[in-house]
């Protein structure tokens, strides 16, 4: 019953906030950053303080968060559409 | 180690600016994000095909990127781009109201897709022209279907502007952090300033499911 019946509803109906808060929790992640964690941010700080060039570093940073965090949304959308045309 | 009442209230004062400088970090930010959220609303509903590409691409762009990675890079890079000193406050607030933005202008896309398309179509058989159509039939209803998501992106705001801390802005999160290092105290400050944040954020957050029931009911 509850493979066939609640989950697949279930699913469907969760989706899209579970991709929303997935989205908040990896944008929450580039915070731990402060707390010396070497994540993305500190990696680019880091490698901006010695190489002097902190604009094509950041820029970069920027768009590999935004490419990572616009994949999680894709990917969110297409399993919805999944979701929606029946498989399950 | 217990908590040292006294000694925050002997640092009230620091605490209390930094307070200030948070809110005034919200006011400009929220200024921006309802003015900018207003703008790229319109921009997202226009006709044109590149404006609401664009408006897309805006929405999708400062939703996605993480606060920080935004924040560090208007603080170091327009500068260089520029080349005019740009301070942690004007580059963060603007940020984050930019941020807003983005956020805002779905808000108010939302409250104006709720509205009932019987309510137009009522407003134009009526004769009713563009803008009075705007002004008296559609905007008063979307702005009230607004106000609850609105209220609850408030508290969201108001956290975020904890973040400016990393870039030297002096809001209350620096000043506790900055206190806590002179008196090696880190306990009782970051305590302070938790209870300090939940007692401003706490009466939007009720506020907002308040109203969030009153539509519902």
């Amino acid at each position: 019953m509850w493979r066939l019946v609640i989950l697949p509803q279930a699913l469907r109906l969760v989706l899209p906030p579970l991709v929303g808060t997935v989205i908040s929790i990896f944008k929450a992640t580039a915070i731990l950053s402060i707390l010396a964690i070497n994540d993305l941010m500190r990696a680019a700080s880091r490698v901006s303080s010695y190489t002097f060039q902190p604009v094509e570093i950041y820029t970069i940073a920027a768009l590999l968060a935004f490419a990572v965090g616009l994949a999680i949304t894709w990917g969110g959308n297409r399993l919805e559409n999944g979701l929606k045309r029946g498989w399950a | 180690m217990s908590l040292d009442w006294s000694l925050i209230a002997r640092h009230a004062p620091a605490l209390l600016q930094g307070l200030g400088v948070t809110l005034l970090i919200a006011l400009v930010g929220l200024s921006i994000a309802t003015v900018g959220g207003a703008l790229v609303c319109a921009a997202r509903r226009a006709r044109s095909a590149a404006l609401s590409r664009f408006a897309r691409g805006f929405i999708a762009f400062f939703r996605i990127t993480p606060e920080v990675v935004l924040i560090f890079w208007a603080y170091f890079c327009i500068p260089l781009l520029t080349g005019q000193r740009v301070s942690g406050f004007w580059a963060g607030s603007v940020t984050l109201g930019l941020i807003g933005a983005a956020y805002l202008a779905e808000i108010f896309r939302g409250g104006i897709e709720t509205v009932p398309r019987g309510q137009t179509e009522a407003a134009q058989a009526l004769g009713l022209k563009r803008y009075p159509l705007w002004r008296c039939v559609v905007l008063p209803q979307a702005l009230r279907f607004s106000v609850p998501p609105l209220v609850n992106y408030f508290t969201e705001f108001l956290k975020n502007t904890t973040l400016l801390a990393a870039i030297g802005v002096p809001d209350l999160a620096l000043q506790a952090y900055l206190l806590g290092g002179q008196t090696f105290r880190y306990l009782d400050f970051l305590t302070a300033i938790a209870l300090i944040y939940f007692a401003l954020i706490f009466p939007f957050s009720l506020l907002s499911r308040r109203l969030e029931l009153r539509h519902a009911g």
